[in-house]
């Protein structure tokens, strides 16, 4: 990991304290943070530069981490940016929903930010043998 | 002849007889007596001479046996003799010569002997003497004379010595003296006997003597009687019959002569005096047939003229006969009558059955002048005939009581009124009046009475008949007027009345019913058509065998080939105890069966409401329901779901050969305001429309044959209509009939649709509940169990500031947790009933600036400026910690929804006996829909979810319950626009009902 750049995270939460504890963590862990506290944030910041992975809340105003995931899938710049989503729902239905989408993995709501970091990793690490 | 006469007459022959029988006997006495006596006397001296004979011929006999005892004792004596000498001589000579007297003795003695005995054994002195002369002989013989001949054949010396004792001599002599002594008994006997002979001889000469004479005297007696009893009286009775024979009429013989000639000359003075009263009889006889002669000349007169009565009589029955109903009968009737009474004028009235009155009905000779129409009995002359129910005269003036309208200025002075009496019962009144000098008398009475009498019969038979056409008529109306077919049958099931019910329901007419079989006009095929032989069919087997039944679910036929539900009855008719056919009852049950399918359908469909799981699922089962129960062809169900608001269909039923056609119609989109479907829609009424179907049968030229009948029935749910159902079918009829129904079933639906409506709203809002709970709970819990693991995951040592911002970021959700967990435990308490308030007194104002201080840093961080306007201090009694959560709520709120730099104020003031706590913000506001909702749990507003604003859409509903806890109430000001005013009120007399 050091030899290569430092990877993006986008992380879109509009819930504060769980924001800056992703991030972090995720920066203790190694990683660039981009922080969004909704939606439309998080696609102006995937659009601005397009980070290498997305870790979205499911349940934010205005756009929530469903449609977020659909509009990045959407977009060619950010078609191949692999989605993790953090759910507080419980139901199937509900994380059927989010793969529907389009997002690689989903987390429960509360979750260890230890098992939060090693997803990145193993979501990223899934999505690197297509990269040079 | 009566049983005493004949009694009498019997006595009087027993009486004659038994006279004739005493003379007879008395004749018969005489005749007798005569004889008797000759015989008597002659054959008494026969007799008696005759016993004397044979007295004499008895002494005869004896005096014959006395010699022949003489006889056999001489034969005995000389064989005695015999013995005694030839022994004598054998002794004294020794020569056998001499011994020859010996034996010829000794061999005769003992049968001669024997003899003897025998002949004297009829007297005892002669038995006697010959059994001693028999004893002494034996003795001789064997003890003397055998053993001195054997001695001297030895010894002859002896033999003549012993001889010479003298002792054998003695023996001789003894037996002869016997011998002497039987010669005198019976030479004695024998006199006496001749003695006897000689006085019989004598009597029987003088018993001869006595007879002749007796007999002579008894002949001549005879002949004097018979002189004087019999010849002179027959003499006498020759010479009357002769004067008899002359016609002497008179004559008659002087009474006399003994027994039977008495007896013949009373006979002939009887016969004698009875020939003359015979002829004397046959005059008086002659002199009255004579007489009745004259008698019966006169009666044939009267039979005549009571023949031509009768004619006359027969001649008004035919007339009568001719005439069937009651003013028929009673013009005949008051014409004969008047004729034969030579009225002048008349008129005749027959009682009305049904009342009882008499009502006029013929008149005669008063053209112009009707009487009277009806009669009272009781009033007047005709009145007073038919209460006493006898003829009545009368005559003008005396009685004053006229017939109403029969005098006037007709001079009738003389009226009969006649009743028409038949069987007891009065029929009629025949009224009659006559000028002045021809008075009714009692033979015009009794002429006219056998003309009432028929007349009577005739109107008795004529209103009968009426009675029964009227009960018919009156029957016929009765049967008329039931809707229940009514059908009457002979025993081999042909119809002999049918009634307009029945006529009405089969589409025949009377005519073509009436003498067919009524199973085969009318109940000929089973529902599916198949011929329904009359022997299976038990209408027809239980008219044939009288039974009574009742059926139901039987289907008849019309005449035009369809067929009708019936609920049928037959019951047996019988005359006089036998079966004369039936009544068959047929209850047209179809409207009442299409009320069953109705209802049978109805619950179909709420079956299938209750069981579908969603709108979709339920709306093809339905239209199946309710095509199959209800006959429908096709059934739609639109929807307003188009591009622009025209229906869809969202579901159809066709039944099997229509799904083509049913496909193509519900391919088509209806616009609003076409067709039954879009009409509907429109105008929220159930449309007909008879002939769309047709139409688009024709349209689609298709060979499907033609459909009339077309209803679409709104379903009106909460929001007006939502869809709508159509069905087409046969004919209008069906739909016009089914209308009722089809709009209950839509009318179901629209229930069933509203429901699933409310069920998915309440599932939604279940569902964001969760995930709003989910989320706010989980929320706080991630933020501090990620933080905490994150400082427990570092180096031990003193708390860095870094970590020590952790751990404060860790309380807040910690607190954040604990409010919405309150939040929680409150809606739960509110619903347990169990929410507890502690009450004192709270100074709203004071506890508004509170709220206000605490949330000041919140306000600040969004730069928002809060004014507080309290102009007044008002108490209340609350619960300061609940009240001070409502404001905290409010006020959260209004910061939470008011954008950065907006504008918060605080009001507190005193309305009437109320509090008012204001607060008004700047911030989005509250949209028209959104505060019907606002107070309800879990809601929250669009502008929320809109704007980013996080919650659990509980603060508003516990604001709610703490104000409605303290009988106070809160609401949001109306008001479109940004900024919205919430107000809370509360009573300041809020100790009044407090709870706690």
């Amino acid at each position: 990991m050091t030899a290569q750049r430092r990877k993006k995270v986008l992380i879109a939460e509009d819930e504060q304290s769980i924001r800056e504890l992703i991030a972090y963590r995720l920066t203790q862990s190694g990683y660039t943070v981009m922080e969004a506290s909704d939606g439309e944030e998080a696609l102006r910041l995937a659009a601005a530069d397009t980070p290498d992975i997305a870790v979205l809340d499911v349940m934010m105003p205005h756009l929530d981490g469903y449609q977020v995931t659909a509009r990045l899938k959407e977009a060619p710049g950010t078609a191949r940016v692999p989605v993790i989503l953090l759910t507080a729902r419980v139901q199937e239905a509900d994380i059927t929903q989010g793969f529907d989408a389009g997002a690689d993995d989903y987390l429960r709501k509360p979750f260890n930010p230890d098992e939060l970091v090693s997803r990145v990793r193993a979501v990223l690490s899934r999505a690197e043998p297509a990269s040079p | 002849m009566s049983p005493e006469q004949d009694c009498a007459a019997r006595r009087s022959l027993g009486g004659i007889g038994a006279t004739e029988t005493a003379v007879r006997i008395g004749l018969t006495a005489r005749a007798l007596l005569t004889s008797t006596l000759l015989t008597a006397v002659m054959v008494g001296g026969l007799v008696v001479l005759t016993a004397s004979f044979a007295s004499l011929r008895s002494v005869e006999r004896e005096n014959s046996h006395a010699q022949d005892v003489l006889a056999a004792a001489y034969a005995l004596e000389k064989s005695v003799l015999g013995l005694q000498s030839g022994i004598n001589g054998y002794l004294l000579t020794g020569d056998n010569r001499f011994l020859r007297p010996y034996l010829t003795g000794s061999g005769s003695y003992r049968s001669e002997q024997q003899e003897l005995l025998k002949l004297a054994d009829h007297d005892r002195t002669a038995r006697r003497l010959a059994g001693s002369i028999g004893a002494a002989i034996t003795r001789y013989a064997v003890s003397w004379a055998g053993p001195v001949l054997r001695l001297s054949r030895t010894d002859p010396a002896a033999a003549r010595s012993a001889d010479m004792t003298g002792h054998g001599r003695g023996q001789v002599d003894a037996i002869l003296a016997k011998f002497a002594a039987l010669e005198n008994h019976e030479k004695s006997v024998a006199r006496a006997q001749q003695h006897n002979a000689g006085a019989h001889g004598a009597g029987i000469y003088a018993l001869g003597l006595a007879v002749a004479a007796a007999s002579g005297l008894l002949i001549f007696l005879h002949a004097v009687g018979l002189q004087r009893d019999v010849v002179r009286p027959a003499n006498r009775l020759a010479a009357a019959v002769s004067s008899l024979r002359r016609g002497d009429l008179a004559a008659r013989v002087r009474p006399g002569g003994a027994a039977e000639m008495g007896e013949l000359t009373s006979g002939f003075n009887e016969m004698a005096a009875a020939l003359e009263a015979s002829r004397n009889e046959a005059e008086r006889r002659n002199a009255e047939l004579q007489v009745k002669q004259a008698d019966l000349e006169h009666a044939l007169e009267v039979v005549e003229e009571q023949r031509a009565k009768a004619e006359a009589l027969h001649g008004f029955g035919g007339l009568l006969a001719a005439q069937l109903r009651v003013q028929g009968v009673a013009e005949v009737a008051l014409c004969a009558i008047g004729d034969t009474a030579r009225a002048q004028t008349g008129a005749l009235y027959v009682i009305d059955e049904r009342n009882g009155s008499f009502q006029l009905e013929a008149t005669r000779g008063l053209a112009g002048r009707e009487p009277a129409a009806q009669l009272s009995p009781g009033h007047g002359l005709a009145g007073r005939a038919l209460a006493e129910e006898r003829p009545v005269r009368g005559t003008f003036p005396e009685s004053g009581m006229r017939l109403p309208g029969m005098a006037g200025d007709h001079h009738s002075r003389h009226e009969l009124h006649l009743p028409l009496l038949h069987r007891g019962r009065t029929l009629g009144l025949v009224s009659l009046s006559r000028p002045p000098d021809e008075e009714f008398t009692a033979l015009d009475m009794a002429a006219l009475g056998p003309f009432a009498e028929h007349a009577a019969v005739a109107c008795s038979e004529a209103v009968e008949l009426r009675r029964a056409e009227r009960l018919a008529a009156e029957l016929q109306a009765l049967m008329d007027s039931t809707d229940e077919g009514i059908i009457r049958t002979d025993l081999i099931g042909h119809i002999t009345f049918a009634n307009r019910a029945a006529l009405t329901q089969t589409g025949y007419t009377a005519a073509e019913l009436l003498g067919q079989d009524a199973h085969e006009m009318i109940h000929h095929s089973r529902p599916d058509g198949s011929r329904y032989p009359g022997e299976d069919c038990p209408v027809a087997c239980a008219i044939r065998d009288g039974d009574g039944i009742r059926l139901s679910g039987e289907v008849f036929w019309r005449k035009d080939g369809s067929q009708f539900p019936v609920d049928c009855s037959s019951y047996p008719v019988r005359e006089g105890g036998a079966l004369a056919g039936a009544v068959v009852t047929l209850l047209d049950v179809s409207v009442r069966t299409m009320a069953e399918r109705q209802l049978a359908t109805e619950y179909q469909v709420a079956q299938v409401l209750a069981t579908a799981e969603s709108v979709p699922d339920a709306l093809p089962r339905l239209l199946l329901a309710a095509c199959r129960g209800l006959g429908w062809q096709m059934g739609f169900a639109w929807a307003p779901t188009g591009p622009d608001g025209e229906l869809q269909c969202a579901a159809f039923h066709a039944v099997p050969g229509r799904e083509a056609q049913a496909a193509l119609l519900a391919g088509e989109l209806v616009p609003p305001g076409r067709g039954p479907a879009g009409k509907a829609l429109q105008g929220g009424e159930p449309v007909f429309a008879c002939g769309r179907a047709e139409m688009i049968t024709k349209a689609h030229a298709a060979p499907w044959p033609p459909l009339t009948g077309d209803l679409a029935v709104p379903v009106t749910g909460r929001d007006g209509v939502g869809s709508v159902l159509e069905f087409i079918g046969h004919d209008n009829a069906q739909a016009t009939g089914l209308l009722e129904t089809m709009a209950t079933i839509a009318s179901q639906f629209a229930q069933y649709a509203e429901g699933k409506r409310a069920e998915g709203a309440a599932a939604r809002m279940k569902d964001d509940f969760v995930a709003t709970v989910s989320h706010e709970l989980r929320t706080p819990l991630t933020a501090i169990d990620g933080w905490l693991h994150i400082v427990l995951g570092e180096e031990p040592g003193p708390l860095t500031d870094e970590q020590r911002k952790f751990l404060t970021t860790v309380k807040d959700n910690s607190e954040r947790l604990m409010r919405l967990v309150g939040d929680l435990l409150l809606i739960g308490q509110v619903d347990a009933g169990t929410l507890g308030l502690e009450r004192g007194a709270v100074d709203m104002a004071q506890l508004a600036a509170e709220t206000v201080t605490l949330f000041a840093p919140a306000a600040a961080a969004k730069r928002i400026e809060v004014v507080t306007d309290s102009r007044a201090a008002p108490v209340v009694h609350g619960d300061r910690l609940r009240l001070g959560q409502l404001l905290g709520n409010l006020f959260s709120n209004a910061i939470k929804f008011t954008p950065p730099g907006g504008k918060i104020g605080v009001g507190v003031r005193q309305k009437c006996d109320a509090c008012l706590v204001e607060i008004t913000d700047t911030g989005i506001g509250v949209p028209a829909a959104d505060r019907e909702h606002l107070f309800e749990r879990f809601y929250r507003g669009s502008g929320a979810a809109s704007h980013g604003i996080s919650g659990t859409g509980l603060g508003l509903a516990i604001c709610k319950v703490i104000a409605d806890a303290h009988e106070g109430q809160i609401r949001v000001e109306d008001g479109d626009g940004p900024g919205t005013t919430f107000v809370l009120e509360l009573p300041l007399s809020a100790r009044r009902g407090a709870r706690a």
